[in-house]
Order: C-alpha cells, then sequence, then structure tokens
C-alpha cells in the first residue's frame, strides 16, 4: 500500500479499532436473524427430528438414485463425434491393451492422440514382459490403418453384410451335413476366447478345434508329456540362472517369449561396482543368431548333429553327476567346449539352465533329462506357472490334412493362420481349402490362406476389440479397444458369441470371465477389480497349483539311433528374423526396412553361407544360387555370414508373401517350403545342394563394412579384468596441459566438460539432457529402431534406397565382427585371410542416435543457421530454415544425419511409405513434423517428449523427475540398455553412469563432447593368457 | 620502347598497328568458321543436356544423383571446386602479371579472363543446385528478413564461399569488361549499321581520347590491386570448406596453399588447352606464340611440382599426426576401394608437369594440349579424392559406403562443360579474343621484326646468342 495516500475512517471507533467495532465488523448481519422465529412455526424448524432425518436421508438417497440412473453406461467404443470428456485435442490418452497374434505376446499400452492410435508401448505393471515390447509389437500400430483390410465380410470375391455372412456359414455348415468340421486356430491364450469356442461347439457338435502355430513346439510338449505327464511349456527364469546355455534356441530372438526372457537376461548382463557379477551365457549354434551373438562363449555345430550334440552334453554332466552315460558317437566342439560348458554348468548346479530349439521330443527330453541333473527344475525352470503359448500340436494338423483328403473331415474355418503359406505343405492346404464343404477364413486381410477360402469374415483389429490373454498360467491380460471399429468388421470372440447364439456382447463375455477371476481373488467389489484390471490392463492371479508336476525319471532310449552325422554335404537351418517373425505381418513396411540385428540385410530373405564355405565356392555378397532339398528349390542371393558353421547354410522364413500389402508382394522367397514336414516340424534339413546360378543382385543392407578395423570406439573387457580393474578396457584420450604452478596435469575431454575449448563455454542452467548407453544390455534386437521412426514419423524408402545407403533411420545399431583365431582377435579387413572357419567371431552391437554434442561439428558449418544449440545442450534441427547444402552431414563424425532425398510423403516412387495413403497418415505423430524434400533431420532425443514431460512438471509446479521423461528408443528397450535424463542432476541415473568407470564417449578424442556415453561390454570369459 | 634483344619476341612475323586490328577484328568480323559452328552445335547440345539434367534435377529432388547418407558431397561440389580452379588462371594473369609488368600476358589475358568468368558461372551453378530447397538458397546471404534476428552463420566456411565466390565473379567481370571497352570501341569504328549500334552501347562511348586512355590506364591497375588478393583467397576459402571440418583427410592446414596452387596449375592447363585450338581455328598463331606456351608451361611446372610436394606433405602429416583416422584416410585414398583416382590424380598431377622440365616438350604443341588436358583430368580427380574418398570412410567403419555417380550427375558434369564451351564460343564470335589495344601496346617493343631491327642496330648476331636462349631450329621465328 502507498502510504502517501490519505486513509480515512468511517468512524471514530473505527479509528481507534475498538473492541466493539471489530465485533461488528467480523459479523455478516449486524444483528442476529430471528430465523427461528420465522421457520420455527411449521415443520421447518431448524432443530430436526429422528423422523425428519430420515425423511431427508430417503429424499435425498431416491434423488441421488435417480439422477444417477439418466443413462446406461456405454458400453461400446464410439467414433469420435462427439467430444468425450477425458480427451482434448493435443493431449495423448494411453489405453493398457494386449498383443497376442500367435507368434507374439505383449501387454502394452497404446498412445491415441485425437482418438487414432499411434504408437505401442510396453505396460511396465505386466509380470511377464515387464514393459518390453518387441519390434514386430511396435510395428502393429500400422497393421491398423491398412490399405488391404479387409472392409466388409466377402463371398469369393464380392462384398456381403453380415448377415448374407451369417447365412452362407450357416449354408455351407447345412450342407455339411453333421461331418465333422474343424475350425483352426493358433494357440488361443485368451480364456474368454477358450470358453466360447467351447460354447460354440457346443452348440455345433460337429465342429472340432485344432490349434495350428506356424513355428511350433510339438517336440517341447511332447517331451514335457512323457517326461512330466504335461503336454506344457514350464516358465523359464533367466533372472535365476548363473549359467545360461543354448542349444539353437534363439531365446533373446523369437524363441517363446522373447521379449520377457531379454528383460529377465538382461538383468544378469547389467554389472557395477556394487554389482561386480554377472551371468555365463553359452551358446551352441549352427547360425548365428542374435542370441549366439551376445553369448559370452559360442560354439558352433553343424545342424544335423543337433541330437548327437545334447546326448554328448548329457554324457558329459552326467560323468559329473555319476549317472549312466549314453551311448552315442562322441562329438566334441572347438576348445572342448561341451566338456568345459558341462563344467560351468555342474558348477552353477542349481542356478544353470539349459534351452535347446529343437522341434524333436527326442531331444528335449535329453535336455530335461540335463536340467533334472542341474537342478534347473524349480529354480530357473517353474512348472507352478506353465505357458499357454504355442500350444499347437504338429501331429494334429498333420491328422486334420489326412482327414481333409479322405473326406473325414468335410470343412476348415481358418481363423487368424495361414497354412497355406506357413506350412510345407502350403500348396496341398489351399487345395483342401478350395474344396472343402465348408470353406470359411476369419482374417483382418487378405492372406493366401484366405483367398482361398469361398466365404470370408472380415476381423477387426486388435486395437478394435476387447479380449483377454493368459499367456502363463495365472498371468492374466486385458485388451480392450483403443479405436472404435474402421471397418464392419467382427472380432473373433463376437462371431464365437453370434454361432453360438448367445446373444452376448463380446464385452460382456469378457467381464463375466473376469467376474469370474474377481470373485476367484475374493474381490468384494468386482466393479472396482474390473476397472482397477482396465487400468493396469494386467492381473496377476493365483498360480495353478503345479507342485504336482513331477519329472518321471530319464530314459536312455531317447538317445538311440543317433549317428555319427554326416561330414559332407550342406544343412540348411530356416529361422525366423526378428523383424519379420513368421512373416505374418510380411506387408508391413517397417518391418520390411528394419535391419536384420545380424546382417544388418533388410527387404529380402537370403542363403546365409560360412565366409570359408562361400570363398571356396567363390560365392559373393549378392550371387544368386539355387538351393534345392528333395523337391522343392528356390533361388536366392547368398549373404556371406561371419560365425556360421562351415557345413550349414541358413536361410529366414517369413519371406515370398503372395497375398499381402504392397511392401511384403514378392519380397524374398517362401523358405517354409523347405521345413520337414510331420509330427515334429523341423527347420533343420540336411543334404541341401546349392548351386550358383550366375546371376547376381544387390542386397540392401544398411552396414557393408562390418570390422572395427582396430578403432577405440567399441570398448570391452573381460569380467575377470573388470574385477581387478573396473576401467580395464576404457582407455580414454587426454590431453597434457602446463598448469599456473609450472607443473603438467591431464585433461580428459570426455571427463570434464568444457575443459579444452577455444570456444566460450555454453551454460546450461536448467537441464542438460544425456543418454547413456550400456553395451552389456544391448542385444541388439532392433526395438528401439522400429519404436523410433513410429514416434518420429521416419518414412519408409525401400529396398533400392536402402541399397542406395540412405534409409532414414535416426537409431542404427551397428553391429561389428571381430573372428577369433587361435585366442586372437582379427579385427581389421587386411587380416581377413587369415580367419580360419570363420565360425568363430565376436560380435558386439552399439546403438548410435545423434549424439546432441555440446561442441557440435554441425552447427558450425550450416550457412543459414538450421542447426543450432538448445539451452539444453540439445542439438536442434530447424527443418523450416534447411536448405540441404548436406555440409552438416558431411562434418558428423557419427554419420547420424539423414537427409530428405526424394519427397517421401508424395513421390509415387516410394509407394511403400504407409503414409502415401490417407489411412496411413493416420498413424503419424502429430507431435513431430513430417518433413519435406530437401531437408535434413536427425534423432532429436525425442523433443516433443522432453517438452510434455517439462510441461506436465510446470502444470503440477514441480521439477522434471530422474526417469520421468523417456526417449521412444529407451522405452521400447526390453533391455532397458538406454538412460536417459539431466546431466545437470547429479542424483540422475545418467549422471551417475557418465561417471561409471566404464562409461566413454565415442571419438570423444575430437572433444565434440558428446552427449550419449556408453558402458563398456564386458564378457564373462576367462582371459586368454598370451 | 627498348627491348632487348635476347628476350625473345611476343609477336612474329611481320606486323603493324593496322595488322593487328585487322587479324584481330576479323574473328568477329568474318563469318565463324566451320569449326566454329560445329565446336557450337556440339557445345550447345551438351547444354540442352544441362537443361535436361538439371529439370529432372529440380523436379524429383537430389536424390537422383549417387549420393548417400555418408557421402554427402560428390561429383557435384568435385565440379564445383574443379570449375573454381579452372577459374582461376585468368585473374592471375590479368591481375598478378600486369603487376608484375609481364608483357607476354597480353595475348592471353582476354581469353583467359573470358574462361574465368564461364568457369566460375559453372562452378557458382552446383552450390545453388546441389541444396535440397535451390529455391531458398538466398538465404545463404545476410538478408534482412522478418524472422527476428535469424541472420546467417558467419562460422560457417560454406557462407564465406558464397562472399569469395560472388566477389570473385564481380570482380572478374569487371574487370575483363573494362578491359574489352578500347576493343569493342575499335570494331564499333570498323562496323556499320545495327552492328555499329550494338558495339557502340556496349563501349560506353569510348572516344580514345588520351584522358580516357589516362582513365582506362588506371582503373585497370586499381582493378588489378584489388582483384590481387581474390586470387589466393578465394581458393583459399574454397578449401576451408575442407580445412576446417573434421572429416579425416579434409582437417588439413596446408589446404589454402596447396588448393590456390593446384587453382593456378589447373586454370592454366585450362587456358592452355583452350588457346591452343583457339590460335589455330583463329589463325592467331602470330600473337599467341610459342613463346606464350612456354611460359604458361613453366608456370604449370611450378605450380604442379607445389601441388606434388602438398600431396607429399599431407601423406607425412597423416603419418606424423599418430591419429589413426588420418592415417588410415590417407592410405585408403591410396590402396583403398578409390585406388584408381588416387593414382590417376598422382599420374596426372605429379608424373606429367614433371615433363616440363624438356624445353623440347614445353615448345611441343601437341605434348602440350595432350599434357594440359591430363592436367585437367588429374585435378578433377584431386578434388574427387579429396571429397569422395575421405567421406566414404570416416570414423564409424558401419557407416563406410562406396559411391558412384548417377547419369544425371555425369550428365550434368557434361552439361556443365556445354554451358562453358557455348559462353566461350559465343564469346569468341561477337568479342575479340585477344587484346588489340594492349597487344598493340607492347608490338613496336617485342614483336619479332622490332627485335631483328634493335639486334641489327647492336650489332648482335641473334644466330650467336647463347644457346640456351635461343635454340637454333627456333630461328624461325625470327625471320
Amino acid at each position: 500500500m502507498d502510504k502517501t495516500q490519505p486513509k480515512y475512517w468511517r468512524s471514530l471507533a473505527e479509528w481507534q479499532q475498538e473492541d466493539s467495532f471489530r465485533e461488528e465488523a467480523s459479523r455478516e448481519f449486524k444483528e442476529e436473524l430471528p430465523l427461528e422465529e420465522i421457520l420455527g412455526s411449521g415443520s421447518l424448524s431448524l432443530s430436526s427430528s429422528r423422523r425428519d432425518f430420515l425423511k431427508f436421508f430417503g429424499f435425498g438417497m431416491g434423488a441421488a438414485t435417480l439422477a444417477a440412473c439418466t443413462k446406461t453406461p456405454v458400453k461400446k467404443a464410439i467414433p469420435f463425434v462427439n467430444h468425450p470428456e477425458e480427451m482434448s485435442p493435443s493431449l495423448a490418452t494411453w489405453y493398457a491393451t494386449t498383443y497376442y497374434d500367435g507368434y507374439d505376446y505383449a501387454s502394452v499400452l497404446v498412445k491415441t492422440r485425437e482418438g487414432r492410435p499411434i504408437k505401442m508401448e510396453g505396460n511396465s505393471m505386466s509380470s511377464i514382459t515387464k514393459g518390453g515390447v518387441n519390434a514386430r509389437v511396435h510395428a502393429s500400430v500400422l497393421s491398423l490403418y491398412d490399405t488391404t483390410r479387409y472392409k466388409s465380410p466377402r463371398s469369393g470375391n464380392q462384398s456381403i453384410s453380415w448377415s448374407e455372412f451369417d447365412q452362407a456359414f450357416a449354408a455351407q455348415m447345412d450342407a455339411a451335413a453333421g461331418r465333422p468340421v474343424v475350425m483352426l486356430t493358433h494357440s488361443v491364450v485368451s480364456p474368454t476366447t477358450r470358453r466360447l469356442i467351447a460354447q460354440t461347439m457346443a452348440k455345433y457338435p460337429n465342429l472340432r478345434w485344432v490349434s495350428y502355430d506356424s513355428i511350433s513346439a510339438s517336440g517341447m510338449l511332447e517331451a514335457n508329456e512323457a517326461d512330466f505327464g504335461q503336454a506344457a511349456l514350464p516358465s523359464y527364469r533367466f533372472a535365476q540362472a548363473r549359467v545360461v546355455l543354448g542349444i539353437d534356441a534363439d531365446f533373446l530372438g523369437n524363441w517363446l517369449l522373447p521379449v520377457a526372457f531379454t528383460r529377465d537376461y538382461t538383468q544378469n548382463r547389467k554389472i557395477n561396482p556394487d554389482k561386480p557379477e554377472m551371468s555365463r551365457h553359452i551358446q551352441f549354434e549352427s547360425r548365428l543368431s542374435v542370441t549366439g551373438s551376445n553369448a559370452d562363449v559360442r560354439a558352433t555345430y553343424r545342424a544335423s548333429q543337433g541330437a548327437q550334440l545334447v546326448a554328448n552334453l548329457y554324457n558329459a554332466i552326467a560323468k559329473l553327476a555319476g549317472k549312466a552315460l549314453l551311448s552315442v558317437p562322441a562329438l566334441e566342439l572347438a576348445g572342448n567346449s561341451i566338456t568345459q560348458s558341462a563344467a560351468a554348468l555342474w558348477k552353477a548346479k542349481g542356478q544353470a539352465l539349459v534351452v535347446c530349439g529343437s522341434n524333436d521330443p527326442k531331444v528335449q527330453r535329453m535336455v530335461n533329462g540335463i536340467n533334472q541333473m542341474l537342478g534347473s527344475y524349480g529354480s530357473t525352470i517353474d512348472w507352478s506357472a506353465p505357458m499357454s503359448i504355442r500350444q499347437g500340436r504338429d501331429r494334429d494338423v498333420e491328422q486334420l490334412m489326412a482327414d481333409l483328403k479322405s473326406g473325414a473331415v468335410a470343412g476348415l474355418i481358418v481363423c487368424g493362420v495361414n497354412p497355406v503359406y506357413d506350412h510345407p505343405k502350403g500348396k496341398e492346404w489351399a487345395e483342401l481349402m478350395k474344396k472343402a464343404t465348408v470353406s470359411v477364413a476369419f482374417a483382418t486381410q487378405p492372406d493366401e490362406t484366405a483367398v482361398c477360402a469361398r466365404l470370408i469374415g472380415a476381423c477387426s483389429h486388435f486395437l478394435e476389440s476387447w479380449g483377454d490373454a493368459e499367456p502363463v498360467a495365472g498371468q492374466y491380460s486385458l485388451q480392450q479397444p483403443a479405436i472404435s471399429r474402421l471397418y464392419d468388421t467382427r472380432s473373433l470372440n463376437e462371431w464365437l458369441l453370434q454361432l453360438s447364439g448367445s446373444g452376448e456382447s463380446s464385452y460382456d463375455a469378457l467381464k463375466s470371465t473376469w467376474n469370474g477371476l474377481a470373485s476367484a481373488s475374493g474381490a468384494i467389489d468386482t466393479g472396482a477389480f474390473w476397472r482397477t484390471a482396465l487400468h493396469n490392463g494386467v492381473y496377476i492371479g493365483s498360480a495353478r497349483a503345479g507342485s504336482s508336476v513331477v519329472y518321471k525319471g530319464f530314459d536312455s532310449s531317447v538317445a538311440s539311433g543317433i549317428a555319427a552325422g554326416k561330414a559332407d554335404g550342406l544343412d540348411l537351418v530356416l529361422y525366423e528374423k526378428l523383424s519379420l517373425g513368421n512373416g505374418a505381418h510380411a506387408g508391413n513396411p517397417w518391418l520390411q526396412e528394419m535391419p536384420d540385428p545380424i546382417s544388418k540385410a533388410c527387404w529380402d530373405n537370403y542363403l546365409a553361407v560360412n565366409v570359408k564355405t562361400a570363398r571356396e565356392n567363390n560365392w559373393k555378397d549378392g550371387d544368386m544360387v539355387n538351393v534345392k532339398a528333395g523337391s522343392v528349390e528356390v533361388e536366392v542371393p547368398v549373404l556371406v555370414q561371419p560365425g556360421m558353421h562351415p557345413s550349414t547354410v541358413a536361410l529366414a522364413v517369413g519371406y515370398g508373401r503372395n497375398d499381402v500389402g504392397v511392401a511384403g508382394k514378392g519380397v524374398g522367397v517362401n523358405a517354409f517350403a523347405f521345413m520337414q514336414s510331420g509330427d515334429h516340424r523341423s527347420s533343420i534339413i540336411s543334404g541341401v545342394q546349392v548351386k550358383a546360378t550366375g546371376q547376381h543382385t544387390e542386397l540392401a543392407q544398411t552396414q557393408t563394412h562390418h570390422t572395427i578395423e582396430g578403432r577405440n570406439i567399441m570398448k570391452e573387457t573381460h569380467l575377470d579384468r573388470y574385477m581387478a580393474d573396473h576401467a580395464d578396457g576404457n582407455v580414454r584420450p587426454y590431453v597434457t596441459r602446463k598448469k599456473a604452478d609450472g607443473s603438467y596435469e591431464k585433461v580428459y575431454p570426455g571427463k570434464s566438460r568444457n575443459a579444452i575449448t577455444l570456444w566460450q563455454d555454453r551454460e546450461y542452467e536448467g537441464h542438460h539432457w544425456a543418454m547413456a548407453v550400456d553395451l552389456n544390455a544391448c542385444t541388439g534386437c532392433g526395438a528401439c529402431v522400429v519404436s523410433c521412426q513410429v514416434e518420429n514419423n521416419v518414412p519408409v524408402v525401400g529396398k533400392q534406397e536402402v541399397i542406395n545407403r540412405r534409409e532414414m533411420h535416426w537409431i542404427r545399431i551397428d553391429r561389428y565382427y571381430a573372428f577369433v583365431q587361435d585366442g586372437e582377435r582379427i579385427d581389421k579387413e587386411t587380416d581377413y585371410d587369415r580367419i580360419g572357419t570363420g565360425d568363430q567371431v565376436d560380435v558386439v552391437f552399439q546403438p548410435i542416435m545423434c549424439m546432441q554434442c555440446d561442441n557440435a561439428p554441425c552447427e558450425t558449418v550450416c550457412p543459414v543457421l538450421a542447426t543450432v544449440h538448445s539451452d539444453e545442450g540439445l542439438n536442434q534441427m530447424v527443418y523450416n530454415r534447411c536448405v540441404g547444402t548436406r555440409y552438416c552431414a558431411n562434418n558428423c563424425p557419427y554419420k547420424v544425419r539423414r537427409f530428405n532425398w526424394f519427397s517421401y510423403i508424395d513421390n509415387p516412387k516410394f509407394n511403400t511409405n504407409p503414409t502415401q495413403t490417407d489411412l496411413g497418415r493416420m498413424v503419424l505423430n502429430p507431435d513431430v513434423t513430417v518433413r519435406a524434400r530437401g531437408v535434413m533431420e536427425k534423432c532429436t532425443f525425442c523433443v516433443q517428449r522432453i517438452q510434455a514431460g517439462k510441461l506436465d512438471a510446470k502444470r503440477e509446479g514441480r521439477g522434471v523427475g530422474d526417469g520421468e521423461i523417456k526417449t521412444a528408443c529407451q522405452q521400447s528397450c526390453p533391455a532397458g540398455a538406454i538412460v536417459f535424463g539431466d546431466l545437470n542432476d547429479p542424483e540422475s541415473e545418467v549422471s551417475r553412469l557418465f561417471l561409471n568407470e566404464r562409461s566413454y564417449g565415442v571419438v570423444e578424442e575430437l572433444n565434440v563432447l558428446p552427449s550419449v556415453n556408453y558402458l563398456t561390454k564386458v564378457r564373462n570369459r576367462d582371459t586368454v593368457k598370451s | 620502347m627498348y627491348e632487348s634483344p635476347i628476350r625473345r619476341p611476343l609477336i612474329t612475323g611481320e606486323t603493324s598497328y593496322a595488322k593487328i586490328t585487322e587479324d584481330i577484328a576479323q574473328t568477329v568480323e568474318g563469318k565463324p568458321t566451320k569449326w566454329w559452328y560445329l565446336g557450337f552445335t556440339v557445345s550447345a547440345a551438351a547444354l540442352g543436356l544441362w537443361f535436361l539434367t538439371v529439370g529432372y534435377l529440380l523436379f524429383t529432388g537430389v536424390g537422383v544423383w549417387g549420393l548417400n547418407k555418408t557421402v554427402d558431397w560428390g561429383w557435384d561440389i568435385t565440379n564445383f571446386v574443379w570449375w573454381v580452379g579452372i577459374g582461376h588462371a585468368g585473374t592471375l594473369i590479368s591481375a598478378i602479371l600486369l603487376l608484375f609488368r609481364q608483357k607476354w600476358r597480353t595475348a592471353v589475358n582476354r581469353s583467359a579472363e573470358a574462361m574465368t568468368i564461364f568457369a566460375v558461372i559453372c562452378a557458382g551453378s552446383y552450390p545453388l543446385l546441389h541444396a535440397g530447397r535451390p529455391w531458398v538458397i538466398y538465404w545463404v546471404f545476410p538478408l534482412p528478413n522478418t524472422y527476428g534476428s535469424l541472420w546467417a552463420n558467419f562460422n560457417s566456411p560454406l557462407l564465406w564461399d558464397v562472399f569469395a565466390i560472388s566477389t570473385y565473379l564481380t570482380v572478374s567481370i569487371v574487370f575483363w569488361y573494362v578491359g574489352l571497352i578500347p576493343d569493342l570501341a575499335t570494331i564499333r569504328d570498323r562496323a556499320s549499321g545495327l552492328r555499329r549500334k550494338i558495339y557502340s552501347f556496349f563501349s560506353f562511348g569510348w572516344n580514345g581520347s588520351a584522358k580516357a586512355w589516362q582513365r582506362f590506364e588506371s582503373v585497370s591497375l586499381i582493378l588489378a590491386g584489388l582483384a590481387t588478393p581474390l586470387v589466393l583467397s578465394v581458393h583459399s576459402i574454397v578449401s576451408m570448406d575442407f580445412a576446417t571440418s573434421v572429416v579425416p583427410g579434409w582437417h588439413t592446414t596446408i589446404f589454402p596453399p596447396y588448393f590456390v596452387a593446384g587453382a593456378v596449375f589447373s586454370g592454366f592447363a585450362m587456358v592452355l588447352t583452350l588457346i591452343i585450338i583457339m590460335r589455330k581455328a583463329m589463325r592467331l598463331e602470330q600473337y599467341i606464340t610459342i613463346n606464350h606456351i612456354d611460359v604458361m608451361n613453366k608456370i604449370i611446372l611450378v605450380t604442379g611440382s607445389i601441388v606434388g610436394s602438398a600431396y607429399i606433405t599431407e601423406f607425412f602429416i597423416a603419418w606424423y599426426s599418430a591419429v589413426p583416422y588420418e592415417r588410415y584416410a590417407f592410405i585408403n585414398r591410396a590402396f583403398g576401394p578409390y585406388w584408381w583416382a588416387y593414382w590417376a590424380m598422382m599420374t596426372c598431377n605429379v608424373i606429367t608437369p614433371q615433363l616440363f622440365w624438356s624445353q623440347k616438350l614445353r615448345r611441343n604443341i601437341t605434348a602440350v594440349f595432350i599434357i594440359s588436358i591430363f592436367v585437367n583430368i588429374g585435378m578433377w580427380f584431386e578434388r574427387f579424392v579429396i571429397i569422395v574418398t575421405s567421406l566414404h570412410r570416416d570414423y564409424l567403419p558401419s557407416s563406410w559406403v562406396m559411391y558412384s555417380p548417377s547419369w544425371v550427375e555425369i550428365g550434368m558434369f557434361i552439361g556443365s562443360q556445354g554451358l562453358f564451351f557455348t559462353l566461350f564460343f559465343l564469346f569468341a564470335k561477337f568479342a575479340p579474343v585477344i587484346a588489340m589495344a594492349e597487344v598493340k601496346s607492347v608490338a613496336k617493343s617485342s614483336a619479332s621484326q622490332y627485335i631483328k631491327k634493335t639486334a641489327e642496330k647492336e650489332g648482335v648476331d641473334l644466330k650467336e646468342l647463347n644457346p640456351q636462349v635461343v635454340v637454333p631450329q627456333l630461328m624461325d621465328q625470327y625471320e
């Protein structure tokens, strides 16, 4: 108050501030109101009786009840015509849901913007995937906007209505005249769907149900049935294992539940001074898998000798355990790996785990025997929570084919599986499908099987449907729609309900399952239970009692008939890529363009051949070869792959699709045809003939130089050396500087930022964003690449542009090989003639994104200031200002800048770019600019997420917490290898990691001060004394 | 003006002021020869290819070239630097040699200057067209704008380039045109009708008065003074595009002098290529003599040797630095996948000019022509080697790539040659290719007929002069 203003008072009493005045001033009315007098006469008396209270209470309750009953709750997802209360334009809404397609499972959160699902992220509340998601799940959001999706049911090529469909279906069922009709699905993990199928089968007594998995676990199911009386798969506890031995089991790639396994596995791989220990991972395999490339010890074997290998391993452990040995031909791998591994496993008894990818029940029974000797059951293998994925039995499928042929089964209803494509006898399936009396497919989009069906039910996308999953006994996950149906489609549950004639909605059906769970859990308030489940997306119930599972004892007859393998000829191994998996999503351009973690090739499958074998046959990368096994032959390009066994070649399945979206059509060849059909489909084919055709093609690889050339950019050490010195292997550059007192000091440009500079120091007063990448945790899986692509609207450029080396990914994972020959590492191209058999390789992965250098070389060279430094340490790209000189990209030591060579958004040459269609554009993240032709782009550290995080914190009047802002790559990493945070906060995890002895910057001797640091890789391997 | 008889003649045969005018003006006044028509047609066809490729480029995007995520500059900047280098001889001859009073420059300066301008135009087209969005390339100029404090980045060598090249082009054009004025006036005076009107307009009312000549001389000297530092600065600054970067093989402090020497080297080679054809086609052997060619060959020998030493120095420094990336970059140049480009450069730039130690070869037109072509090729490869082989394998081996040009890049290069030669043919047709006025200024002292007179007066027998100065087989030039 301005003191010069005169002050007036109303009375002397106010001036003197008498008590009477103050009391009056504090009252609203000068006098007491005579309420009692006015109201007291009637029933409005201020004092109320007990009767009055009950009257008021009754009225209030009644009114409230009536008011609450104005509308029934909305049970349907509705199109975004009326603005729902909880949705605001520009703010994302998240829904917890579940991804399961018979191959991958993940509990996810779906980000929707303005009603459109645009991004998938892992649900960290899930006890199985624990927030991890793989590339296929990331990419699945695009399949919602796939232009090839069925928009209505179809009869042949004609669109029909659902009522016509139902009639046509009924007519077909009538035509079957009570003869059996089989419903073919993938392994169903949804308790609701299982119940509805049973319900439908009750309605149609001639309906039978067969599960078919394109990549089956029949061998394990049968082995477990024989050994444990349980035709199921136990849960594997990689987190509990001190020593893990994988035998052709790509458990970090595609084996069973890879995302969950990656989470658990990497827990034991992260090492720090507080926990200076890590698991030892041994891998025996015949090709180089992602899992094998992460192993501490790796040895290769000839693919057809798998059974012999496992038997020999059994013997090696049995010897230590004092058990009877199997009589099998002896086999030993390079470096006595079997004996040494057996010793390591035996030493870690009770904390050891052996997993095997074989589909041969005999082999799996030997593995069970090994695990039993090692005491794995109850510790690293858990029967109390068996998995319900991969329940399909190859035998049933073979039987079904026979029955269809003989006419014992009159019809086929195919739901969400594609045997015409992914069964070895696909052609026969097509015929059977066409001529069956009941020929129905229930599919989201055309595939090889659906196009053979006479009647096609248009299936809703999983983001449009209600559902649930129980992939592991007792661990439930809920699936809720994130968008209303785009087309006239039904979910499988809806159709089953229609068939069974229950009249229930799929929501009600789901809810009744979950009400059952609620009452089983003892929850009194089933509504609250449901809401919590819907919010969390997951629910952990009581596990199935598994204590009754007992090992029945080893049956040595399983080793009978194992002969010494042939020494000549080539074996073919079929495998699934981390990008395409079983090929169900081959039409997804993000997956097609995702480089294979190992070969860095995309847009094709190829025959991976050992270096030495290729040299002997004079095969070079891209040479076309004819691969022949029995009556099946294909022509594929060769890719010379270090780490392959010399007598084994490998070919990926999932390619060669015909009836699929534009991105997948005619890409590669279908390798499923090679698979050995029978009661245990085998992906190992011996005696294949490979002949060069003389043709040559170009492989689209994002990396073509595979060795590190002895450069100090990828640092690593061994565990024993790390124990002795935490900074081992991490030699950091320094300069010697003269101090004022004449003495000299070492200055490390990477450690003390701004220590050596010609420039005025930059001050970061607020935040200073930075990232740390643990090279020990990164498995190279590539989920981050796709996640980043989705988050940042990164265009797809197609095969030719990848060949032209113009892929646009903002994050890449560099993969280097070092051949190991007699304990010596060969990591220079010029030394390649000394590599020997070429199967002994060390592999390293290094994710590279923009380093957001504090002294960024790109910034100084831009003539128009289109790339500038933010006061939070970010190197910003101003697309509008960029004239496209590309000088910045030339001057980037990390080569992370990407140029828009063309207008990818509308140039018809790039028709695989999903954003070229109106529907495809729905997937764009509205927070990220779509870049025009002629401008430079690069990783921004997900600046839109940083901004959103800061705004949230500001709105709530607090600082940004550590770990609150997650970049897309970090968020997606199943291994948790990427940590992002504020370097100005000394307590933040990233600050602590920057001070870790293992921390270093790539080419930090340039003093560009990268804001991304790496932690050296530690291999749990004994140092070879030289 | 006295000229010692031991100097070599700059004009051979009988000469007079009238004859000089007649001989040189006939190139403008007479009908073009068959050779001119042929050359012009071929050049114009190549220019057509330029328009075609540039149109396609502008319509589709820079992706039509063969560049990629690692090699972001290829033939575009190679050609840019090559053309800028070629543009160096003109100003050097007109400015520095004028200041040094080198009389022999008078015969070649006009065409060298024209060549400079056309080469710089060709060079300038590349930074414009290599940009992803050429329609906003004007943002590199520090223009006032409505974006607030948005300005160009004065730290960027590309911006320095913009200033250096545009200044150089401006000064070169002014210099060239000022020199043309008296000659255009001469043609005007000899012409009639429309032709007279046009030349009258372009000769700016030149009246040939003593005052006009005096002003002309002063302006020439001032412009020479202005242009001299540009000769050194332009290519120094172009070299800084590379020298200030962090790319191994680019980050080299030797670049400015080495680039300037290389530029003079390639510029003289290009001048030689052109004038050897021109003197023959336009019958100007009397004015552009073997002595001129000899002198220029000596400059090529000197600058070629400087360039060669620079190559060796770079290698030494790469080894001496002990920086693994730097060492690899140089080993990779010589023995990596682009070894052929490196050895093409070494052969053409280091070995072939050394042949000019032989006077016989220096004065052999065929040999000189072939070697000048070699030098042009070698200097193109030098830029290719610096740009592409440094970029294609830099720090992280994961990003190492190979680069090869697309048909569009090749078409644009051929097209830019078309642009250059079309302009040069037009120039040769419509302007005197030799500076008449300047040649006349040295005629009385340096023409062979006057040198013979001086020798006779002084009683010197030209044939008895030191044979190292006048070789016997060249005596016919005095006849």
